[in-house]
């Protein structure tokens, strides 16, 4: 029987060759999108579950309240993880991990920049699974100046040669030799390191010093251990090990001042695999992935497959009319309902299978595409062949129910009488339920097509947003370091060309660079009131002018004063925060380095000399917090501030000189305003992979509403045909037939206006500086939706205006 | 055979009822061949469906062999339908999408016949009818009559022992007429009960008895030349 009803639909879809293809193109887009998201959720629910011990696995956090600021904050002190084995029977093993995201790496005349260097504990390779292809792990990381590296980098620096026994020169941290080789780290991590050095190589690894935090630590906890029990008692572990040293701070105990609601501290424990997609800490090994477009992205691609659905609804049910006289014979020869039904499910179910076989074919196709775009590298293998099977029939179960339950139903009810009778059976509910599903679709393509337009608007706020300094004309030298003492001549030297009008050395810049993050205290006063967070940057005295910083009070620094290294610019937040009302003058104390390694406080006096306006050297994700600008001689970067239109000349001037200073140094160079935007390439993923969902849906919504308009223009033929006759003009009919759309569609647009403000308000909630939400954008979007609903009715609707109307009624 | 006792029918239409039939009291024997005669509108076609189980009654009896059919559920109706009822329309009504063969087999389909069974019926038909040639033409490469007899055949294939035909001939010419008239006549004296509807006293006359509806209610009953 079920091979009839194949027979039986298949015979109809090729008559109906039209119908089929509207429906089939639907579906494959829906389904097409579907596995594509899929398999990219999938992706992001699955990092780290290659590690055997995952789930025993956490990365310490805290949040910290300190000077009125919360901060969460991903890094430990050194003496930390030997405190979790001493004092937490539950901690079983703990790894530290410490990153430098920017080091020279070098091995005869072979020189590359990493960005993936990590220190970390011998444990490290008993709790994370991580396979050595030579060499053992935690045996060489016991020993001091030792580095494992990925199975790429032994290629890059060695070739084909054997890594292990070679040396490696770290600038700045000395020779070490290779004792192992890795496999390279799987894509779906949260970190992935290049090379790997033994912790016991660096001195502030083995210093027993609470004062600073910069080792990311994790804890394997022993089987069935809770690890809430872990984050109820740290602060009282904590306070035994670090309390006299804060009362010597801040000259009260730990206790007071969390009473006081001036401090507080709460350790909270990351489950491994949940890193990626939960954890947002200011400082990441890498940016990770977000829950939220997780499940944006998931209801898109739903909404996609959605609007498919809808139309086959809609066409089914429209065509139902025709296929009526079927259903009256069938059932006058002794078909019952269900069995009618069967044969109506039958059709939807081979149109998904078809549209099933396509989307499999079409999803390996594009999938290197969808890679590019989502900057992924997904494979069709990643998922199990049970998983796919699942993935299969679950999409054609709720494909061919949903699509194919109305109709079925729908059809299989028509009375037989009625339809022999008159030939067809017109049903005002089939009409109603086509129009809620026709603003449905228009509903799903007005909100993604705000999305956009909202994710868009986002970026280019940012980019022309006045930023409080200049980004335009600005080129940055990287790896200034390597010129060594020769930065400051190099500097002079470019200067002496007209084309450049400025330049700077420093490390910091307000894209991502090097920040200093630690307290100052106001007026020198060392108790919480007068705590401030604030970052800082070392500058020289060309900074202000080479990124175009306005000065609101006060003067730059200068060569001419001898005293200004004991001077600080500070932004306008410091002084509010301050509550200086004349900041040009106050003190400013700043802790001294050494004095933070001997354990103990010693704050450096400074002397503000200037404020400049506030500029956003973050993202705007985040307030413009407060900023010491101090001199210092910091050579990693160099900036050149350069003439309009003359970047070309710049760049080959910069290389020749750069080339006889230093010839055997890699030169890279950037431009400040391109490394800007790359600050919100996470915000442009998310608006081109939105871009391909509105394409879709609107795409896939267009076609229903072409099958429906053909299928209008022919039912209403005879109406209008009589209306001519009766002596309205083509403009009278096309007004009339198309009043219904345009209606449809303001009805959509009025729908998806408040749920677009409310997912735009929640979204854009992650922004300090967030852009306006204009009219506009709603205007936009709702005559989008209009044009090209009016577009894809005007051809078959025109037909029928334009039709001679003798031959619509001749056949009457 | 049939008992019909006080078939009404009527649509409710707002606050209007309209009636098609009034207290219709019909008895039909096995092996009958029956005429229903009557101006457009009288509640012919409406009584045949009622007969056929494809429309309900509003109020009223009717039994099948004594199965009181105005209380069966649809499911129950289906089945009964499915045992014992062919029916011939004006328009032939076949399936546009299949063959003849296909035509024919679909009822067994319903009856959930097995395949072997069904090749053997189907293949009688085909035989019987003189349509062998033609199994694998779609409907619409026939001609008029060839579709009635087609349809005639599909009706037949259950070995229904009451065959409704609603002004079979009504679409047909005269020698098209004549030949499915002469079919139903044979099968008639074969033991099919026949029920039609017609308009044409040439049709009426291969009947036993005629009755006569007009606006719903039954004028008269007289036997038919034949009869």
């Amino acid at each position: 029987m079920w091979l009839r009803h194949f027979h039986s639909s298949w015979r109809y879809l090729s008559r109906h060759k039209g119908y089929a293809g509207l429906n089939i193109i639907g579906l494959t887009a829906g389904m097409v999108t579907c596995i594509l998201i899929s398999l990219w959720v999938w992706d992001e629910q699955h990092y780290d579950v290659h590690h055997l011990k995952a789930d025993r696995i956490y990365r310490a956090t805290r949040q910290v309240r300190f000077g009125g600021v919360d901060a969460w904050m991903g890094t430990l002190e050194p003496p930390a993880a030997a405190m979790f084995r001493q004092e937490f029977p539950e901690v079983e093993a703990t790894v530290r991990i410490r990153h430098y995201d920017a080091c020279v790496v070098r091995t005869g005349p072979v020189v590359f920049k990493e960005t993936r260097l990590a220190f970390a504990d011998p444990s490290l390779f008993d709790m994370f699974t991580l396979p050595l292809l030579q060499g053992d792990g935690g045996g060489a990381l016991a020993e001091p100046r030792r580095l494992l590296v990925s199975r790429t980098s032994a290629r890059k620096y060695f070739g084909a040669g054997d890594a292990v026994g070679r040396t490696l020169t770290l600038d700045g941290m000395g020779d070490f030799q290779i004792a192992g080789v890795f496999q390279d780290m799987p894509a779906a991590g949260h970190f992935h390191f290049d090379l790997i050095g033994s912790m016991t190589s660096l001195a502030e690894a083995r210093e027993a010093n609470w004062t600073t935090s910069n080792f990311y630590t994790y804890l394997l906890l022993r089987p069935g251990a809770d690890p809430r029990a872990i984050e109820k008692k740290y602060v009282q572990v904590m306070t035994k090990h670090v309390g006299p040293l804060f009362e010597s701070f801040f000259g009260k105990s730990v206790a007071q001042a969390i009473a006081d609601g001036q401090f507080r501290l709460q350790l909270i424990l990351q489950p491994l695999r949940s890193i990626h997609l939960h954890s947002k800490l200011r400082y990441e090994f890498e940016p990770n992935g977000d829950a939220t477009y997780v499940y944006l992205f998931a209801v898109a691609a739903l909404l996609v497959l959605g609007v498919a659905v809808v139309n086959y609804v809609n066409l089914a049910t429209a065509q139902a009319i025709g296929r009526a006289r079927e259903v009256g014979i069938r059932k006058s020869i002794g078909a019952s309902r269900s069995q009618l039904a069967l044969q109506f499910l039958a059709e939807p179910f081979m149109l998904s299978l078809l549209a099933l076989g396509l989307a499999m074919s079409l999803v390996v196709m594009v999938l290197p595409l969808f890679n590019e775009l989502t900057g992924k590298t997904l494979g069709l293998s990643m998922i199990a062949i049970s998983s796919w099977v699942a993935l299969g029939v679950g999409l054609i179960a709720v494909t061919s129910f949903l699509a194919g339950g109305y109709p079925a139903l729908a059809l299989s009810a028509f009375q037989p009488v009625r339809v022999l009778k008159s030939g067809w059976c017109a049903g005002g509910r089939g009409h109603w339920l086509r129009r809620s599903l026709v603003i449905f679709q228009f509903t799903v393509s007005g909100l993604l097509i705000i999305g956009v337009l909202v994710v868009s608007r986002q970026i280019e706020y940012a980019q022309t947003k006045n930023l409080g300094y200049e980004k335009e004309q600005v080129l940055v030298l990287d790896n200034a370091h390597l010129l060594g003492i020769q930065a400051d001549a190099f500097k002079n030297e470019m200067l002496g060309d007209p084309r450049i009008t400025h330049a700077t050395i420093s490390g910091c810049l307000p894209v991502p660079s090097s920040v200093f993050n630690y307290t100052a205290y106001a007026d020198r006063r060392i108790d919480e009131a007068h705590a401030i967070p604030v970052s800082g940057f070392q500058v020289d005295v060309d900074y202000l002018p080479t990124l175009g910083l306005k000065l609101v009070a006060g003067r730059n620094f200068s060569r001419a004063h001898g005293t200004d290294d004991r001077a600080v610019i500070v932004n306008r937040a410091l002084a509010r925060q301050c509550g200086w009302r004349e900041p040009v003058g106050h003190k400013l104390g700043i802790p001294g380095d050494d004095a933070i390694n001997r354990g103990q406080v010693v704050l450096d006096e400074y002397t503000v000399i200037g404020v400049v306006d506030d500029f956003h050297f973050e993202t705007l994700h985040s307030t413009i917090r407060p900023l010491v600008l101090r001199l210092g001689h910091q050579p990693e970067l160099i900036a050149f501030r350069f003439v309009a239109g003359s970047a070309e000349e710049v760049v080959t001037r910069l290389r020749q000189t750069w080339l006889r200073v230093a010839p055997d140094q890699p030169f890279e160079y950037y431009f400040l305003d391109e490394r800007f935007d790359s600050m919100y390439r996470a915000e442009d993923k998310v608006r081109r992979v939105l871009a391909v969902f509105v394409v879709l849906a609107v795409g896939v919504g267009c076609l229903g509403l072409m099958g429906l308009a053909a299928f209008m223009a022919e039912r209403r033929a005879r109406e209008m045909s009589i209306r001519k006759v009766c002596g309205a003009s083509a403009a009278d009919v096309l007004g009339r037939m198309l009043r219904e759309f345009v209606l449809l569609v303001c009805v959509a647009n009025a729908l998806a206006l408040p749920l677009a403000v409310y997912g735009a308000n929640r979204w854009l909630a992650q922004y300090a500086y967030p852009a306006p939400l204009g009219v506009g954008l709603f205007v936009v979007s709702f005559a989008l939706t209009l044009v090209v609903a009016l577009l894809t009715v005007a051809w078959h609707v025109l037909q029928v205006a334009r039709a001679d109307p003798v031959i619509a009624l001749r056949y009457e | 055979m049939i008992r019909l006792r006080d078939i009404t029918r009527y649509y409710t239409n707002g606050f209007v009822k309209t009636f098609v039939l009034r207290g219709v009291r019909l008895d039909v024997a096995e092996g009958e061949f029956l005429t229903i005669m009557g101006p457009s509108g009288a509640g012919k076609s409406t009584l045949l469906h009622i007969l056929g189980m494809l429309d309900a009654t509003s109020e009223g009896e009717y039994y099948f062999h004594d199965i009181p059919v105005h209380e069966l559920t649809e499911r129950r109706r289906t089945e009964l339908h499915q045992q014992n009822i062919g029916f011939v329309f004006q328009s032939y009504h076949l399936i546009d999408d299949l063959t003849v063969y296909e035509n024919l087999e679909t009822p067994l389909l319903y009856k959930k016949v097995k395949a072997a069974e069904r090749k053997s019926l189907v293949a009688d038909m085909l035989d019987r009818f003189g349509i062998v040639a033609k199994k694998d033409l779609f409907p619409a490469q026939l001609s008029g009559g060839q579709q009635q007899l087609v349809a005639v055949a599909r009706a037949m294939i259950i070995h229904p022992r009451l065959i409704l035909a609603d002004e079979p001939t009504g679409n047909l010419n005269s020698k098209q007429g004549e030949e499915i008239m002469a079919l139903f006549r044979e099968l008639n004296r074969a033991g099919t009960t026949i029920i039609q509807v017609t308009h044409s006293e040439k049709n009426a006359a291969y009947s036993h008895r005629i009755i006569h509806l007009c606006d719903g209610w039954v004028t008269g009953h007289q036997l038919a030349a034949s009869g």
